[in-house]
């Protein structure tokens, strides 16, 4: 590591240590909830642990992702978004397609479609811009250190309190359509057409897009 | 590094790789889409996370004597106490998992808020994402990631509004402060 | 010498005040940027590869980097 003259090697070996012992405690939790909890909160620990490993390994922000296209032209975030909804849709579908074929219920987030899903959204994003990330790049960034996003999960928490609490006149936007489940409005091949055709559309699209933003 | 572990140079490369350098966006996004497989397919749940925070304010509420467990709200999702509640273990799974990343890259810092227009910025744009997210019942991750994911419309929906409100988020801020 | 000091600055500030500061400088004319924030680490060298800039990045402290455009259109 050359490129850290300015860096004691000290402090480097102190962080990883800390970085060994936090890892440590992580997994002796996990043991601890595996067994004296349902298996889910463990499972949940881990998930949370393997996806907080991932987003801040790879720089993963949601925000920017749509942010980034639109004000720099750069897409090779949105890319790998894309990508990775292509392959998640791939394993859901298999999944939902297999315990529908035993008799056993859909699994999946399904929320009936009505105008709170717009206005809920535009809200958030303006929201997410402003404070510099979205749900999971706030989490991810206290683990970074942080002080801000600490502050934006307090108001994440008091924002969504208010929200649960004035929930119930917002939700008279919801509307008829309960069935959100592409493969059961249409049928499973339509579906899977519909749903990767679009998301390599959008892959497409992102690719041009920052071909054309950086052409010379 | 200081002399008492001598690993060859191959492996401190693979090592700084995984450690140190970022990864590109593409690994990170099919590792992401492989453990949210694998957590659907064990525990046949989707991947969420501002239902928790609506939970834990409201669990605050309790505490001080509030009535919370009425609310209409609860009608669409079941009210869980924090320890009940999985997305409160995911949640810090996520800030644990972070930390340990970056403290193993060597790249902590604790970054101070730089000054009070920050700290309102982020107050406020927080309150607005918890805000939208229980309007729209789902945040980033449950109403646009495990929605899109699920082949759910509920998940396409969302998608052009959140691109709507972050660009004029964005504007706004460039705006303000650039 | 031409800085930009954005330690402390979430995205997408930094880039947006590397994009301003860009236009004002003459070719051959070199910036320099502080940032601390793990995003703007990757997305202000990828930005500026992208527009054909020289970038050198070297982390100085820990969790923070300064990050050496060189405009180079």
């Amino acid at each position: 590591m050359a490129d850290k003259k300015r860096l004691n090697s000290s402090g480097l070996g102190i962080q990883r240590k800390v970085g060994g012992g936090f890892l440590l405690i992580a997994l002796v939790i996990y043991i601890v909830l595996y067994l004296f909890l349902p298996p889910l909160f463990a499972y949940s620990w881990l998930l949370g642990l393997a996806l907080g490993f991932i987003l801040q390994r790879s720089r993963i922000c949601f925000t920017a992702a749509i942010r980034d296209p639109l004000l720099f032209g750069m897409t090779e975030l949105s890319r790998g978004l894309i990508l990775s909804l292509m392959i998640s849709s791939l394993g859901f579908a298999a999944l939902q397609y297999y315990r529908l074929s035993q008799g056993l219920s859909l699994i999946g987030r399904f929320v009936p479609l009505g105008w709170h899903i717009p206005i809920g959204a535009f809200i958030f994003g303006l929201g997410a811009a402003i404070s510099g990330g979205c749900a999971s790049g706030t989490l991810m960034r206290i683990g970074e250190g942080f002080q801000m996003q600490l502050i934006v999960l307090i108001g994440f928490v008091l924002g969504s309190t208010h929200g649960a609490y004035d929930a119930g006149w917002w939700y008279q936007l919801i509307g008829e359509q309960e069935v959100t489940h592409l493969p059961t409005i249409l049928n499973w091949p339509k579906a899977l057409l519909l749903q990767l055709g679009l998301l390599i559309m959008l892959y497409l699209f992102a690719y041009w897009w920052e071909k054309y933003q950086f052409r010379s | 590094m200081n002399g008492k572990l001598r690993l060859p140079k191959q492996i401190k490369k693979i090592l700084t790789k995984i450690f140190v350098r970022p990864w590109p966006y593409w690994v990170g996004g099919l590792l992401i889409a492989i453990a949210n497989i694998i957590y659907l397919a064990v525990t046949n749940k989707y991947w969420a996370i501002t239902t928790g925070f609506a939970r834990f304010g409201a669990w605050l509420l309790e505490i001080v004597g509030i009535e919370v467990q009425t609310w209409a709200v609860w009608d669409y999702y079941e009210y869980l106490r924090p320890w009940k509640d999985r997305y409160t273990f995911s949640n810090l799974g996520i800030i644990i998992g972070a930390l340990i990343a970056i403290l193993l890259a060597g790249q902590f810092k604790w970054k101070k808020l730089k000054n009070k227009k920050q700290f309102f910025l982020a107050l406020g744009g927080g309150w607005l994402m918890g805000y939208g997210a229980r309007i729209a019942i789902g945040c980033n991750i449950g109403g646009l990631y495990s929605a899109i994911s699920s082949l759910a419309l509920n998940g396409w929906l969302y998608l052009p509004f959140i691109v709507l409100g972050i660009l004029i988020g964005s504007k706004l801020l460039q705006k303000w402060l650039v | 010498m031409n800085k930009l000091d954005c330690i402390g600055e979430p995205c997408p500030l930094p880039l947006m005040k590397v994009e301003k500061k860009i236009e004002q400088l003459e070719k051959g004319e070199e910036l320099k940027i502080e940032v601390d924030h793990t995003c703007a680490m990757t997305n202000v060298p990828e930005w500026a590869r992208k527009r054909g800039y020289k970038v050198k990045s070297e982390e100085v402290s820990f969790g923070e980097w300064e990050i050496t455009i060189t405009k180079t259109d």
